[in-house]
């Protein structure tokens, strides 16, 4: 297929980006989509009762039951589709969980809001520099979250059907974009971290095979 | 040396009201907390290797085996040290989308 991230030769980590208009305009309106969503978690990570408007991909619609741990007592909920944006950080321990939301909520929100910013303001460019391409990464990332969340995508979710939703054809499409962004910005990675590797062991558990889930469930699957 | 810090003989009492909490939170402040990240279905594999790169300096064969780790096992300790450094680590993963907890190694 034709690159669409192409490097720059006269701007180190710079690339040209290869895109029709029909792909610009989707990408300038995912901004303004999930902005819409993140506008019901305040800076302080409290829930706005304000309805949020119905976008066009549903990104706040109705998401499946959650399999993931329920929210710590005192931590201000987020809407279900953004579950994965705003994971939590302790799990069995609520005092801890409601302190690290308190002095972390604002900077992670501020986060998927600079870098939807930055893909609203560059969908249209020609040309992103390395800054630009992290916010590219980090926005799509955040949308593929809450579509898949969306869609409860799961391992046993297989390709694209036919006929294929507009969510799900966004997601796919989203997919294959931002697996071309990772490996362009995996070339220009710095050095690893002398030592670095040997700071964590292989797999301190030992465990096996098909292993415990986020909820602490059993894999699908390949379990034992 | 070693000998002459230590504490004194324990009271022949032992006293009535023990915090039991405080306690045992200052038998274990030694133990380092575990930052674990767990399989999702939706990150793409060539991204969670790259962010592990990207946050902790890891050669591209070391963050292929956690992310390795990750997606079969559902789960892998990527960093491990003091707590404030464990949950600087959890926010910077969850802010590239990675659903990462921490615990402390030892409870």
């Amino acid at each position: 297929m034709r690159r669409r991230i192409v490097p720059r030769r006269d701007l180190p980590g710079g690339c040209f980006v290869r895109l029709t208009a029909p792909e610009r305009a989707l990408l300038a309106q995912l901004p303004k989509e999930l902005g819409e969503v993140l506008a019901a978690v305040a800076a302080v990570g409290e829930v706005h009762s304000a309805e949020t408007g119905e976008s066009e991909l549903s990104l706040s619609g109705e998401t499946p039951e959650s399999a993931a741990f329920p929210p710590a007592e005192g931590v201000p909920v987020v809407p279900p589709s953004l579950r994965r944006l705003f994971p939590p950080a302790y799990t069995g321990d609520d005092d801890a969980e409601r302190s690290f939301v308190a002095v972390s909520r604002a900077e992670l929100l501020d986060h998927h809001r600079g870098a939807l910013q930055i893909l609203s303001d560059t969908a249209s460019a020609k040309s992103l520099d390395e800054e630009q391409l992290q916010g590219w990464l980090t926005a799509l990332n955040d949308v593929r979250l809450v579509l898949g969340t969306v869609l409860d995508i799961s391992e046993e979710t297989e390709g694209p059907e036919h006929p294929i939703s507009q969510q799900m054809a966004v997601y796919y499409y989203l997919s294959g974009l931002q697996a071309e962004l990772v490996e362009f910005l995996s070339n220009s990675l710095p050095d690893p971290v002398p030592g670095a590797d040997d700071q964590i062991p292989d797999d301190p558990w030992g465990e096996p095979l098909g292993g415990l889930r986020w909820d602490g469930t059993q894999q699908p699957g390949d379990g034992p | 040396m070693i000998l002459s810090m230590a504490p004194g003989p324990a009271p022949m009492t032992a006293p009535a009201e023990v915090e039991r909490p405080i306690v045992e939170e200052n038998l274990k402040p030694d133990f380092p907390w575990l930052v674990v990240v767990w399989n999702d279905p939706i990150n793409l594999m060539a991204y969670v290797t790259f962010v592990f790169q990207k946050l902790f300096g890891y050669s591209k064969p070391k963050a292929h085996r956690l992310m390795l780790d990750v997606h079969y096992k559902g789960r892998a300790v990527v960093s491990s040290g003091a707590r404030e450094r464990a949950e600087l680590d959890v926010a910077r993963l969850h802010q590239h989308g990675l659903w990462a907890t921490m615990e402390q190694s030892g409870t």
